[in-house]
C-alpha cells in the first residue's frame, strides 16, 4: 500500500517546533465569526429547549430521529401524536387538518385499478413544510406481498421538492403496515397562491417474497404492477402569508427577499446584491425587525447559507414572534453588527446599526 | 491570563477566555492552515477554517489536557485544512511524501495509532536538526525553501536530512515487520 508520510503523522502531536507565524487571518474577524456561530448555536438550542417548532436544518435531524418510531407515533395518536413529540400540543391541535376529501387526480399506468395508492389521512402545513400521513389501500396491505413505493421527489405547484416518507414497516414484526408518515420541504416552492398542489409519483410493487426492511433478498422477484401520479390539493392556512423572491431596492444595491409569516413562524431569507463589493453580509449578526404597529424585536441571524447560484443568503428563523404582530402589513429589517472599542475589541452585548442593508417588506 | 487559566475558564464556558485564546493562537492556527491550503484557496477559506478550529475547541474544551492547548490546536488546524483539501478534491503536494509499504501480512494493525507510534520511534532515532526538519516538512507542511529559511540552513542540506529522516522511518517500519520499498 502507498502511504503518505504526512498522513502517517495525523496521530502525532508536536510540542517541540516553533514555526514562524504569518499574519494570514485577522484575529478580530475570527473572533467575530466564532462568537456569531456560538451565539447562533446557543439561540437554536434555546428555541429547541423551549419546545417550539424549529423548522431549520435541525428539524430534519429531529424528524429522522423521530420518524424511526413513525409506526409507534401513528399507533399512539396519528400525526398529532407524532408532531407532539417535537412541537407544542396546542399548536398541533390548532393547525392539524383533515382533508374534507382527497382531491386526487390519478394518472394510472396499465394494470389492475387499485384506486389511489395513497389516501391522505391528516396533514399539518405551516407554509414551509407539509407533514401528512397516508395509507395504502387495504387490499394491498392484506395481500402480504405488495407494497407502495414512493418517489423521493414531489412536484409542488410546479417546483420539484424533496419528499421523505417512512413508517410503512412495523419495527417489531417487520410487517408492512401500509401507513406512511411523510414530510415535504416546500421552502423552494411557490406557495403564494391559496392552494398547494402536490403531485406524488407512486409505484405498486409485487414481490415473490416480501422484503424485510428494504433488504430485498436475492430470491425476490419484484414486479411493478401499477404506477400512479397522484395530485393532492392542500389548503393554505389563512393566517400564513408569504413574499417570495421579491427584489427590493436598498441603499447601494438591491436585495432578493423571501418572507413567511404565521403565528407560529417567522422566516426570512435575504440575498444582497450590493454595488460595493466590500460590503459583506458576514458583518451582519442581528436584525431589528419592526412591524407596522411599531412593535420590534432584535433577532440573531440564524445562518448564512449558499444559494444554488452561489450567492450568500442571510437566513432568519423565529418560532416565537417575540411580540411582533403576525398580521402586520409590513416588517422593517435593520441589520446590526458587533460594536468595537477604540482598541478594536468587541464590546459584549453591544451592537451598532450596520449602515446599509435595511429594507421594509410589505405583506398583503 | 495564561494557557492553563484560559483553558480552565474555557471549560466553564467563558467566552472571554475563548477570545483570549483566539488572540493568542489565531496566527499559529492560520499559519498551519495557510501552509496546507494557502496555495489553492482564498484568504476567506483560510479564515473560515481557522474559525472552525476555534469553534471545535469551544465544543471540545474538556478533551484538552492542561499544558497541551497549543499542540491540540496545531493538530486541529492540520486536520481541518486537510479535510478542506479532501472536500475540494485537491492533493497536497509535498516533496517525497509517498512511501510504499507491503501489506503481505494483512492481519497486522496499521491503524492511525500504530502509524503515529512508528513516527514517534523514527523521530527518536533522528538527531537534531533532522528531527525538526522532518516535523516542519511532514507535520507543518512547510516547503523545503521555507523551513531552510526559518532554520537558517541550506536547502540542499535540508533535502539530504529529509532523505535521512525517511530512511529512519523505513528502518523502524522494517523492524516492526513491515516490508518497505
Amino acid at each position: 500500500m502507498n502511504k503518505r508520510i504526512s498522513d502517517m503523522m495525523d496521530g502525532f502531536i508536536d510540542e517541540s517546533v516553533n514555526i514562524e507565524l504569518s499574519e494570514q487571518a485577522s484575529s478580530k474577524r475570527i473572533k467575530e465569526a466564532v462568537m456569531s456561530k456560538i451565539h447562533n448555536e446557543e439561540k437554536n438550542v434555546r428555541s429547541r429547549r423551549s419546545g417550539s417548532f424549529a423548522r431549520i436544518a435541525a428539524l430534519a435531524a429531529v424528524f429522522m430521529l423521530v420518524i424511526g418510531g413513525g409506526v409507534v407515533a401513528w399507533a399512539s395518536g396519528g400525526l398529532a401524536g407524532f408532531l407532539s413529540l417535537f412541537m407544542p400540543e396546542k399548536e398541533v391541535a390548532e393547525r392539524l387538518d383533515t382533508p374534507t376529501e382527497n382531491a386526487v387526480t390519478i394518472v394510472q399506468s396499465e394494470g389492475e385499478d387499485y384506486g389511489p395508492l395513497w389516501t391522505i389521512d391528516e396533514y399539518w402545513y405551516d407554509g414551509a413544510t407539509l407533514y401528512f400521513t397516508a395509507s395504502a389501500p387495504q387490499k394491498v396491505i392484506d395481500a402480504g406481498n405488495m407494497m407502495v413505493e414512493w418517489s423521493d421527489h414531489a412536484d409542488v405547484n410546479g417546483t420539484d421538492c424533496h419528499l421523505s416518507a417512512d413508517g410503512c414497516w412495523d419495527e417489531n414484526t417487520f410487517k408492512y403496515t401500509g401507513r406512511y408518515t411523510c414530510h415535504v420541504d416546500l421552502s423552494g416552492a411557490d406557495t403564494s397562491s391559496e392552494d398547494v398542489s402536490l403531485v406524488i409519483r407512486l409505484k405498486l410493487n409485487q414481490y415473490k417474497k416480501m422484503p424485510v426492511f428494504f433488504t430485498v433478498q436475492e430470491n425476490n422477484k419484484i414486479e411493478t404492477i401499477a404506477e400512479q401520479e397522484l395530485r393532492f390539493d392542500f389548503e393554505k392556512p389563512g393566517d400564513m402569508r408569504q413574499v417570495r423572491e421579491e427584489k427590493l431596492p436598498i441603499d447601494g444595491g438591491t436585495a432578493d427577499i423571501s418572507v413567511t409569516v404565521a403565528p407560529s413562524i417567522f422566516n426570512a431569507s435575504i440575498v444582497y446584491r450590493m454595488n460595493d463589493s466590500s460590503e459583506s453580509v458576514n458583518e451582519i449578526v442581528k436584525y431589528r425587525i419592526t412591524d407596522g404597529n411599531g412593535n420590534s424585536t432584535m433577532v440573531w441571524v440564524t445562518g448564512i447559507v449558499k444559494t444554488n447560484y452561489g450567492d450568500d443568503c442571510v437566513v432568519i428563523t423565529m418560532t416565537n414572534l417575540d411580540g411582533l404582530d403576525p398580521y402586520s402589513e409590513s416588517y422593517t429589517f435593520e441589520p446590526f453588527c458587533f460594536r468595537y472599542d477604540s482598541a478594536g475589541e468587541r464590546i459584549p452585548e453591544a451592537f451598532d446599526p450596520l449602515g446599509w442593508g435595511g429594507f421594509t417588506v410589505a405583506l398583503r | 491570563m495564561n494557557d492553563v487559566s484560559a483553558l480552565r475558564a474555557l471549560k466553564r464556558g467563558d467566552e472571554k477566555a475563548l477570545e483570549w485564546i483566539i488572540d493568542r493562537y489565531s496566527s499559529y492556527v492560520s499559519t498551519i492552515i495557510g501552509n496546507i491550503i494557502g496555495a489553492f484557496m482564498t484568504d476567506a477559506d483560510i479564515e473560515e477554517a481557522v474559525s472552525d478550529v476555534f469553534l471545535i475547541l469551544w465544543h471540545n474544551s474538556e478533551k484538552v489536557m492542561p499544558g497541551k492547548l497549543k499542540a491540540y490546536l496545531g493538530g486541529l488546524a492540520r486536520n481541518k485544512a486537510k479535510e478542506k483539501m479532501r472536500k475540494a478534491n485537491q492533493d497536497i503536494p509535498l516533496d517525497d511524501d509517498m512511501i510504499l509499504i507491503s501489506d503481505e501480512n494483512p492481519e497486522q494493525d496499521f491503524s492511525a495509532k500504530e502509524q503515529a507510534r512508528f513516527i514517534r520511534l523514527a523521530l527518536l532515532k533522528m538527531p537534531y536538526p533532522d528531527r525538526e526538519i522532518f516535523i516542519r516538512h511532514y507535520y507543518y507542511y512547510q516547503t523545503v525553501e521555507t523551513l531552510s529559511r526559518e532554520m537558517g540552513i541550506n536547502p540542499s542540506t535540508a533535502k539530504t536530512k529529509l532523505r535521512r529522516g525517511r530512511e529512519k522511518l523505513k528502518e523502524v517500519l522494517l523492524e516492526g515487520g513491515y516490508g518497505v520499498e
